[in-house]
């Protein structure tokens, strides 16, 4: 009488595990011989049971032992370096070949590295200020060609009656001459107003930055450093806060230093200064304050459009938010 | 035996086992000898695994039967130790 068989899907997977040879198929026998016994001693569910750890166990225990074993006797690693040496020859028998071969891959590394870095940088990574989502941009239209900045006059306004913006920060750049008399540098700042800050929600990672207070016109000259400008120029001196440098021959008191992330409005800013506007007697014709804001949490980009528009009259806000 | 190698425990108990069954042991009966003798439960998986590093150790040997019904046609391996593994077994 033919004796039972295991299910036949379990034993092609214990055929799998096992590998071919005379050694496999004795295994394969032996269970296949305890099998039998088991369905001729229980239920045939739990022999089908049965079978199939013995397949986990054993398929795994001889199918891996003969791996490694496979490995520390060299026959794959053997074989890999055959392989190896193969390669290795036939590059240095063809030389030209070779050169052609490593150029191609280097100019093929490096345009796929290139273009990867700028894909990530602007379509990929965040923009490294606080819910970058919120932010916008408010430029000026007059009704010809181009976008202008706001003048003091509509940026005051803009921080006064604009209900759908959170805060509002003005700022501009320029050049400013570092240092003493005898070791001079031009650098790249930017003015900003102190709610810019706000605006932008990033910390600086020494010291602050600059309040309500020393953005005022009378106040002392105040400074905060990027972080390249920190390494380049003070090495990275823990103890910079509270010193003082020299900017357009004025002394201005270092209060904090951005992190090197924090490219704003541009990349290669040295340092931020308080804009000092002139709330007192603001011109209304001079459009020099580019302006950034933060839109409130509850509202929507178009209801902060129309209410620039009425605000400005021929103003518009845009949001043009790739800042970085 | 491989330089550098060492038998283990459960070796040497398999090795004796092959030993005590002649030249008649089959891996199903080396198990039952096993759990009878020894009072332990022996994993089929750590027997056959056994089994394999003690022939590569060149301390048994093996010849396969001819495949018969009641194993659903295939062989069947007859284990034998090697003068080797004697020597081994006894110390």
């Amino acid at each position: 009488m033919k004796s039972p068989m295991p299910p036949r899907p379990l034993e092609r997977l214990l055929e799998m595990l096992l590998g071919k040879g005379s050694g496999s198929r004795a295994i394969l026998g032996d269970l296949r011989e305890e099998f039998s016994v088991a369905r001729a001693q229980g239920p045939v569910a739990l022999a089908v049971v049965w079978y199939g750890v013995q397949v986990v166990v054993v398929g795994s225990r001889i199918g891996l032992g003969r791996l490694v074993h496979g490995w520390r006797d060299g026959e794959m690693m053997g074989s890999m370096l055959q392989d190896l040496r193969y390669g290795v020859r036939s590059l240095v028998g063809a030389p030209l070949f070779t050169a052609v071969a490593v150029v191609t891959l280097a100019i093929g590394v490096g345009a796929t590295t290139a273009i990867y870095s700028v894909v990530h940088a602007v379509l990929l990574a965040p923009l490294p200020f606080a819910e970058p989502d919120r932010l916008v941009e408010i430029g000026i239209n007059t009704g010809g060609p181009g976008w202008y900045g706001s003048s003091p006059a509509q940026f005051i306004d803009f921080q006064e009656q604009l209900e759908t913006i959170e805060s509002v920060g003005g700022y501009t750049t320029g050049l400013r001459t570092v240092g003493d008399s005898m070791r001079p540098r031009r650098v790249e700042v930017a003015f900003l107003t102190y709610s810019t800050w706000e605006t932008l929600g990033v910390p600086p990672i020494r010291g602050r930055v600059f309040n309500e207070e020393e953005d005022q016109p009378s106040a002392s000259p105040v400074v905060v450093l990027s972080e390249g400008f920190w390494r380049q120029a003070y090495g990275g001196d823990p103890n910079v806060i509270g010193r003082t440098l020299q900017a357009n021959g004025t002394t201005a008191t270092i209060l904090g230093v951005m992190p090197g992330s924090f490219a704003f409005p541009e990349v290669g800013i040295a340092m931020w200064i308080p804009f000092r506007m002139n709330r007192e007697t603001p011109t209304r014709g001079n459009h020099f304050v580019n302006v950034v804001a933060r839109l409130s949490a509850d509202r929507s980009i178009e209801e902060a459009h129309a209410e620039v528009s009425r605000s400005a009259g021929t103003a518009h806000a845009s949001s043009r938010g790739v800042m970085r | 035996m491989a330089p550098g190698s060492f038998l283990g425990e459960f070796e040497h108990l398999v090795l004796l086992t092959v030993l005590q069954l002649g030249d008649e042991a089959r891996a199903l009966d080396i198990r039952a000898h096993l759990e009878g003798r020894a009072e332990r439960s022996v994993s089929r998986g750590a027997l056959y695994a056994t089994l394999e590093r003690l022939e590569r150790k060149d301390l048994l040997t093996w010849v396969t039967e001819d495949a018969t019904p009641e194993r659903g046609g295939t062989s069947q391996r007859v284990i034998s130790r090697l003068s080797a593994g004697l020597d081994e077994a006894i110390g």
